[in-house]
């Protein structure tokens, strides 16, 4: 049992997660004791069932497979992102949906994936990292990265930086480095105050100051720390938190289901969450360490990143520690693009995991 | 190597993160979770009041003359966005501008978990119209509140008050015994003096609600209580008749139990309908108070004016009772009383009196020469001792306490020593004596009830207790004094010279009596007063008339008279 469930780890945390995340979405759709929008818990349910299926096909693909698509996949990408500026649907005064015949997705998604692998494969050409693969993978970044950000995404668009950043030093990259580029990074930050939306400008002030206009943009930060302070240890129990189901949480079933479930689960519901992605990006992480090809461990380092990094700054974001950015939180959050991406890098990482475990 | 260094590297900065995080919640979760918990009850729990009843007032035979009406207000929850919208919505419905809607709004504004009151006593068709679009515009809302309804509005104004909103001031005072702000409290007569009674305890009910308001589950609650109901003294019918014939002149009647205090009718002309004064119609209520002929002003118990004539009353009694006189005690009246080289005048040429003469046909030299024999002293103990220039004690507020004059009281206030002609016009219930109606009417009671001094009072039972008992004084006067100045009041009405004859041809009852005809002040009409008993032979009702300028006591004798005949017609006699 053990040895099955070390074999499938990956999968084991993503199953946990999603599982804790479909309980909790029930309860964020649950209005005076009933689920109102059952076709959006239907939907999710369909969803993960599907994702699983995309996992285990990833998980029989050898990962070098994917050094074949690696080309195709960003160009699309790239240009899928362009077309989204174009012809993409308008929500929340912010161009990242796209309509397919009824089926609505985030280009950005598909980018961010396509970056993981794009970045990986790169950067495992070269043996070590040198100036030169250092430019091309900067340039790499920057191209999804300014297209996301010019939706406008910020958030999205700032998470392929720390991906590209933990490949860099997963290819050699000295950490000195890192440090002087964030340094200068900080010290730009006023001059990139000028070109950001208005909207992003106020969410920021927002963020320093929640209290300031509790119901206007700190609405949703005030009322999701609420909740999760009013949790407290042991939580509101299932189906009773008051801030959710008396409707004071926005966007709760998608962006700040983590204050769903802190508010009902409390502090030990959120441990437990924390303490699951840290194992799967921990277990990935120790995954890259006994890889001895450099795709495969360029790969497991962006796919631990880009775990770390969405965690991370979400559940940040709904305790107001964060300004508030569209970050899903993966596994949980509703919504079909992320679910399908993280199951299928759970694929590539279970691919990799089959050769490494067996040397 | 190098590679493998960076990933532990960067590993442990992934874990320093996560713990970060981690403390980031304990900090939320455990440290601050007191903090969130009170906000997130504050958020969905809304504690609604619901204002209890007053206590009914019943008349002494339990017919209703003060009660609640449920009515409706318009609220606005203030913890909504978009109020301009309620405001324009409200605007349309009440077919008014959305600035006046805004203004009151913000004039009653309180906290911003309290609703505020947009617009009061709206019809019960607009009340439910609301109450279907809260589904769409959470935000409005009806309060229903038990509005207070005076049966008969102007007619009991003087006994039973209204009520108002608590002033800053009071509420301060008053806060540790459960009331509100903006309240309501009792502000004049009855209202205000059982306030303690009438006053219910209101209720609240504690609701969960969602983020636009809408409330989603009763989470408890307290069901207000209607405060205790209080009986008057008060007789329906009778006071029906007393302000019925007293409308048009402006004065009071008070008829009044002389056994026991028992005030059966207690009205003034003019009044004003307490019905205005609890309504939201600011016009009208300005209206009463700049009216110059004062309709807030209670005469009968807060009006002050020279007795006149009745005071010779107390002045009789003061003479008998101290031996001075005797009812044979003759005087000659010719017209008038010369003293110090000034003519003080009588009515009449009366010629010879005796007391019985004289207070019959009200003679004033008779009363001037046993005000001489007495002496100013004696005369303010007497009027003392009928508790002239104290209050009556009267559960009504705003009563008044009156002037009783001494040397000592005119040397302090106008510094001067007292004549004997003070004395003179203090004898016949002029000069510097000021009375209310009830005072007048209190010390003819005495005179009926064997020299035992009543407690007016209007409050008889609260609920199934009763809340004033009969008090009387002694005055310890000889029935033999009381008898003799009795008879000068039979007398005044039976005698064809008497000075209250108009009252003298009633088959079905006889009426006893004393007349006043005080000067006023210079160039105007003198007050008319009339204090009676009847039946003369078996008192069970004290009568006070009292006009203010009404010329002459004919008009007060006749006064009284209409109304003895309504109470004859109505079979109370």
């Amino acid at each position: 049992m053990g040895r099955l469930v070390y074999k499938y780890r990956f999968f084991f945390w993503g199953l946990l997660l999603n599982g804790i995340g479909l309980l909790t979405l029930y309860s964020a759709l649950n209005y005076k004791g009933k689920v109102v929008y059952e076709m959006l818990l239907a939907k999710q349910i369909i969803w993960a069932l599907i994702a699983w299926v995309v996992f285990w096909v990833t998980a029989s693909i050898d990962y070098h497979y994917w050094k074949g698509v690696v080309a195709v996949s960003y160009v699309l990408s790239i240009l899928l992102l362009i077309l989204v500026l174009v012809i993409g649907d308008v929500r929340y005064g912010a161009r990242r949906w796209m309509s397919i015949g009824g089926f609505v997705f985030q280009p950005s998604e598909l980018a961010k994936v396509s970056f993981v692998l794009t970045i990986s494969y790169i950067l495992s050409i070269p043996r070590k990292i040198n100036i030169k693969w250092l430019i091309i993978g900067i340039i790499l970044t920057l191209f999804p990265a300014i297209l996301i950000a010019m939706e406008p995404d910020l958030g999205t668009s700032l998470t392929l930086v720390p991906i590209a950043v933990a490949v860099f030093l997963s290819s050699g990259l000295s950490w000195r480095w890192i440090v002087l580029g964030v340094f200068s990074g900080v010290a730009s930050m006023p001059i990139a105050w000028h070109f950001l939306k208005d909207y992003q400008k106020q969410r920021i002030l927002v963020f320093l100051n929640p209290t300031k206009d509790p119901l206007g943009a700190g609405y949703t930060v005030v009322q999701s720390r609420i909740a999760i302070g009013s949790g407290g240890f042991w939580g509101k129990g299932w189906l009773s938190g008051t801030q959710n189901k008396f409707n004071f949480l926005p966007e709760r079933h998608t962006d700040f289901i983590f204050s769903v479930l802190a508010e009902e689960w409390g502090l030990v519901g959120s441990i437990l969450i924390i303490f699951a992605f840290a194992s799967l990006v921990s277990n990935t992480l120790a995954l890259a360490l006994n890889c001895r090809d450099r795709f495969a461990r360029h790969l497991s380092v962006a796919i631990g990143t880009y775990f770390f990094i969405h965690a991370f700054i979400n559940i940040a974001m709904t305790c107001g520690f964060l300004p508030v950015v569209g970050l899903p939180l993966p596994f949980m959050s509703y919504g079909g693009t992320s679910l399908l991406m993280s199951y299928f890098l759970l694929g590539i990482l279970q691919s990799i995991a089959r050769d490494v475990d067996k040397i | 190597m190098e590679k493998h260094d960076n990933i532990i590297l960067f590993n442990r900065l992934v874990y320093f993160f996560w713990i970060l995080l981690a403390g980031g919640l304990i900090y939320l979760q455990v440290i601050k979770y007191d903090y969130y918990l009170r906000l997130s009850k504050k958020n969905f729990i809304r504690r609604i009041p619901i204002p209890a009843p007053r206590g009914d007032i019943l008349d002494r035979k339990l017919r209703p003359l003060a009660g609640s009406k449920l009515s409706f207000n318009i609220v606005i929850n203030p913890r909504t966005k978009n109020k301009e919208n309620s405001f324009r919505l409200l605007a349309k419905l009440l077919k008014t501008t959305p600035k006046k809607i805004q203004r009151r709004y913000r004039l009653n504004y309180f906290g911003p978990y309290r609703p505020v009151v947009v617009a009061r006593e709206v019809s019960k068709a607009l009340a439910f119209k609301i109450e279907e679009l809260r589904m769409v515009y959470p935000q409005i809302g009806i309060q229903p509140y038990p509005k207070r309804i005076y049966s008969y509005g102007p007619m009991l104004a003087h006994v039973l008050g209204y009520i108002r909103a608590i002033s800053k001031n009071k509420f301060k005072r008053l806060k540790d015994y459960g009331y509100k702000p903006r309240d309501r409290i009792g502000a004049e007569g009855v209202e205000k003096s059982y306030e303690a009674y009438l006053r219910g305890r209101d209720g609240w009910i504690e609701l969960a609600v969602d983020k636009m308001g809408r409330p989603v589950e009763v989470l408890g609650g307290k069901d207000p209580v209607k405060g205790e109901q209080l009986v008057l003294t008060v007789d329906k019918d009778l006071q029906e008749i007393v302000y019925g014939k007293l409308k048009g002149t402006v004065g009071s009647v008070i008829i009044m139990d002389p056994y026991t205090g028992e005030i059966l009718a207690l009205a003034n002309w003019p009044s004003y309908d307490n019905n205005t004064m609890v309504s939201p119609r600011s016009k009208e209520i300005a209206e009463i108070f700049s009216n110059p002929l004062a309709p807030m002003l209670n005469r009968a118990i807060a009006g002050l004016y020279p007795p006149g004539s009745t005071f010779k009353l107390v002045v009789a009694t003061a003479g008998l009772d101290s031996g001075l006189i005797t009812p044979s005690t003759k005087f000659y009246c010719p017209g008038y009383l010369e003293l110090g080289g000034a003519r003080f005048g009588c009515a009449h040429i009366h010629r010879q009196e005796v007391l019985e003469d004289a207070i019959a046909h009200s003679c004033n030299v008779y009363f001037y020469h046993v005000g001489l024999i007495l002496g100013a002293d004696r005369i303010f103990l007497y009027g003392k001792r009928f508790a002239f220039g104290e209050k009556t004690g009267i559960d009504l507020p705003g009563e008044r306490g009156g002037i009783l004059p001494s040397r000592e009281w005119k040397k302090k206030h106008f510094s001067q020593p007292w004549f004997d002609g003070d004395t003179l016009n203090f004898s016949i219930g002029q000069g510097y004596l000021l009375a209310t109606p009830i005072q007048v009417l209190r010390m003819a009671a005495a005179i009926v009830n064997s020299g035992k001094m009543v407690r007016p009072f209007v409050g008889l039972f609260s609920g199934n207790v009763r809340i004033n008992p009969v008090q009387t004084k002694d005055l310890m006067l000889d029935e033999d004094v009381l008898k003799w100045v009795k008879d000068g009041m039979k007398k005044a009405v039976s005698s064809p010279e008497g000075t209250a004859h108009i009252l003298a041809d009633l088959r079905f009852t006889s009426v006893a009596g004393k007349t006043g005809t005080a000067q006023s002040q210079p160039g105007k009409p003198a007050h008319g007063w009339f204090v009676g008993y009847f039946p003369a032979d078996k008192p069970r009702y004290v009568a006070i008339v009292f006009l203010e300028y009404g010329k002459s006591s004919f008009f007060a004798a006749k006064l009284l008279r209409s109304i003895i005949v309504e109470m004859h017609k109505k079979g109370m006699i």
